[in-house]
């Protein structure tokens, strides 16, 4: 278990402080007791927590936020029970070649078309952006990703996530960093960003790519030029409302721990269900919330769900489990549906609400 | 430098000027909600350094809602691939005949609390026929059975004036896609196999869609299967997976054993249990039942009471109430046990009712000797059936009926070493 805290951890860390090891404690606790229950009252709660981490230390849940997990890596003790994973990892290390490397096909596969599968990831994935915050530590600038986003449009660049991907900047001394693939070079770029405006009522949130020369230093009252902005892959939107429930959907995301090297990630599954309601971060209800079998963990929570035309039916936020702050999701993962993207994300650019007044 | 409320570059100022209360690059007044207040703030300032040019910082031209609304892509069914489709169409047909079950003894015990959903049913259960059966898993509404005294099973007997009402029934009409809920009544349970069948009241023939029963005894692992089920309250959600394992013991929320059992790895959680396990024809193969997990939702195990017992139980529990089964009067060591006593094949015998049928057929329980414990008669095959466990008994069993001869082939733990004999067992009812 240590061994998998170290490999898989994006963060760049090479020690796991006591509360980490408390929460692997109790990790490993739970699999003492396996049981047979179902409707049993106790199991009913279901908890819906929005697939984040927190980059502070205390909390890491690097369970959800392993996008290299190779299971031949990390072989499974015959003696735990119940720990098995389900819903398809399928990640590509290349972003230029997008070679699936590693397939771990559990059952829910079976019914995954692999052409499909891959070349709607070769397809989307240069829409696919990686979040990150830089905050100065010591004097040391700690990169620590906090989740992935999609590129909307190529006019802001805007990138879209959840809103609670971001954490909280004011008064810190953090900067917002976005890593996506630039299509005029076939490069890596990574590029500063900030809020342009979100809406915490649909766990939304706006990112305005801005050009690499503003963060220079420059001279008191020098104009710098501004730099040319990257040229960006804007994401294939669905229609509203062309969704069923059976159809693949395939959440991607993206996690960049070394800005030059991000890795994408892809997990597959069925629409469970339509026209769900979860909570948001701030208390009240999203309604019209896709329910889904793909995985989604906090390295592809603000990322796209795709269909197997490639298009964006929504957005990734939120996994269900049975048992609170469990890193472990039970099949049960929500979206955004687009249609709410397509009302709300241009106000959140051109106003910075959602509202459509300044 | 930025303005602190709404992140525009101020030339000169690090808010907005506080008298007009008007933010001079946006016009944004205080009270507006302009987005979230995590701004970045940019270490310039805390370097007390250097301005930010004019024309680089300043946003470069507003947008307008056109250009940052994308195209949309058409889609469509007829674009979707073959397999998409199919699963999209058994889902859309199946759908129909699957009912959202709440016990009626629960209701209005669970307080809403802002992070969970409230449930809407507390188990599934699918339209068996046209007279409005619903059948479900006993312990779905195990709560209501519990008020209902010592045998619930015999309550179903008699007119459905005199059933008892155990749950509310939701169903999705086919006719006009509206939720309808009736009452139920209990009509027969099956504690032993964890089965329960109701009737529905008041309901039309119209909102009724009947399932379609498959076959179990052509199973293959690695099959496909899909699970419609009410997870946590979710209603009419489809999970898929393959059949992981055929011939598994379910242990039953109950306490009992349910042989013969398919393990499949769709998602099966609280809330899921009495629906349809189907294959990729949109046919039943099995009903929810159990899990195995550690945390209590679904961790890629999930049981299923395969379909042809269903078929020989439901017809009983309709006509009759309850099911009779054939039974040795003898208690079946568990596995655990025999495995202890280092009995690797067969189903060892570990008490014999007095004057029930193993008793009147001369089998030996496991018994106290002077050199210590003497096992029992381990039954090796039941008519010819070979028996490797206690499972395979109560599979062997099933097949028969109460009265029934049945021939056993025993071994036999004698002072002379093991002794191989067969017996003849009139079978007894159980109870």
């Amino acid at each position: 278990m240590m061994m998998f805290f170290t490999h898989q951890c994006p963060v760049k860390r090479t020690t796991v402080t006591r509360s980490e090891r408390c929460i692997i404690k109790l990790l490993n606790r739970e699999r003492i007791a396996p049981m047979s229950v179902l409707n049993d009252l106790k199991y009913m709660k279901l908890f819906i927590t929005q697939a984040a981490i927190d980059p502070s230390p205390r909390q890491l849940s690097s369970t959800e936020l392993a996008p290299n997990h190779d299971p031949r890596l990390t072989p499974l003790n015959p003696s735990r029970r119940g720990i098995l994973a389900h819903g398809i990892v399928l990640s590509a290390l290349s972003a230029l070649f997008g070679l699936p490397l590693f397939a771990h096909s559990s059952a829910a596969a079976a019914l995954v078309d692999e052409d499909i599968a891959t070349s709607v990831f070769q397809a989307v994935s240069p829409s696919v952006a990686s979040i990150a915050i830089v905050r100065p530590v010591g004097g040391v600038d700690v990169r620590e990703v906090v989740g992935s986003g999609v590129v909307w449009d190529a006019v802001g660049p805007h990138v879209v996530t959840n809103f609670h991907v971001i954490p909280r900047l004011q008064g810190t001394n953090a900067l917002l960093e976005v890593t996506l693939q630039d299509t005029a070079t076939g490069t890596v770029t990574t590029l500063p960003a900030r809020v342009a405006g979100s809406d915490s009522l649909h766990d939304l949130a706006v990112l305005k790519l801005l050009p690499r020369a503003e963060l220079s230093d420059g001279d008191g009252g020098a104009a710098t030029v501004p730099g040319v902005p990257p040229t960006v892959a804007p994401i294939r939107v669905a229609v509203p409302g062309d969704l069923w429930v059976g159809q693949f959907a395939y959440a991607l995301g993206c996690v960049a721990s070394d800005p030059s090297r991000p890795t994408w990630s892809l997990s597959a599954g069925l629409v469970s269900g339509l026209q769900r309601s979860i909570p948001s971060p701030v208390g009240a209800r999203i309604y019209g919330v896709i329910q889904t079998e793909a995985v989604v963990n906090a390295a592809n929570s603000g990322g796209p769900l795709v269909d197997s035309l490639g298009r964006m039916v929504g957005l990734n936020t939120a996994v269900g489990a049975a048992r609170s702050g469990t890193a472990r999701g039970s099949g049960l993962s929500f979206a955004l549906p687009v249609d709410l993207l397509l009302d709300l994300v241009p106000k959140i650019i051109v106003y910075g609400n959602p509202y459509g007044k300044k | 430098m930025l303005c602190r409320r709404c992140g525009h570059v101020q030339r000169s100022r690090p808010v907005c000027i506080k008298s007009l209360n008007i933010c001079v690059q946006t016009g944004a007044s205080k009270n507006d909600n302009v987005g979230t207040t995590d701004y970045v703030t940019r270490r310039n300032i805390l370097l007390g350094g250097a301005v930010l040019g004019a024309v680089a910082a300043a946003p470069a031209r507003s947008v307008t809602l056109e250009e940052v609304t994308p195209a949309t892509a058409a889609g469509g069914l007829n674009l979707l691939p073959p397999r998409e489709a199919a699963v999209v169409s058994l889902f859309a047909r199946n759908t129909y005949s699957i009912a959202n079950i709440v016990d009626v003894a629960l209701q209005g015990r669970t307080a809403a609390s802002p992070e969970v959903d409230v449930p809407e049913g507390n188990g599934t259960g699918f339209v068996w026929d046209d007279e409005g059966h619903v059948v479900t898993n006993y312990h779905v509404v195990l709560n209501s059975l519990k008020g209902l005294g010592p045998d619930p099973a015999g309550r179903g007997i008699g007119s459905a004036a005199e059933r008892p009402k155990v749950a509310k029934v939701t169903l999705l009409n086919p006719t006009n896609d509206i939720e309808q809920t009736f009452d139920a009544v209990l009509v027969g349970a099956d504690r032993t196999r964890d089965l329960v069948v109701l009737q529905l009241l008041g309901a039309p023939p119209s909102a009724l869609q009947p399932i379609q029963l498959g076959s179990s005894a052509s199973l293959r692992v690695g099959q496909q299967c899909l699970a419609i089920g009410n997870p946590f309250g979710f209603g009419h959600t489809l999970t898929s997976g393959v059949i992981s394992a055929l011939n598994r013991d379910i242990r039953s929320q109950l306490g009992t054993t349910i042989p013969g059992g398919i393990q499949t790895d769709a998602s099966i959680n609280p809330g899921n249990s009495g629906g349809p396990l189907l294959d990729s024809t949109g046919r039943v193969i099995g009903i929810n039942t159990a899990i195995f997990t550690p945390t209590g939702s679904s961790a890629g195990i999930g049981f299923a009471i395969p379909v042809d017992m269903v078929k020989v139980v439901i017809p009983q529990l309709i006509q009759n109430g309850k099911v009779v089964r054939p039974s040795l009067d003898a208690q079946i060591a568990s596995d655990s046990v025999a495995q202890r006593l280092k009995v690797s094949k067969g189903a060892l015998i570990q008490m014999v009712t007095p004057g029930g049928a193993a008793d009147k057929a001369g089998l030996l329980p496991t018994r106290r000797g002077l050199s210590g414990i003497i096992l029992g008669d381990v039954i090796q095959a039941v008519n010819g059936r070979p028996v490797n466990s206690g499972g395979d008994l109560l599979v062997a069993l099933d097949s028969l009926t109460v009265g029934d001869t049945a021939k056993l082939q025993l071994v036999r733990s004698t002072d002379q070493g093991l002794q191989e004999l067969e017996l003849s067992v009139v079978l007894g009812k159980d109870k």
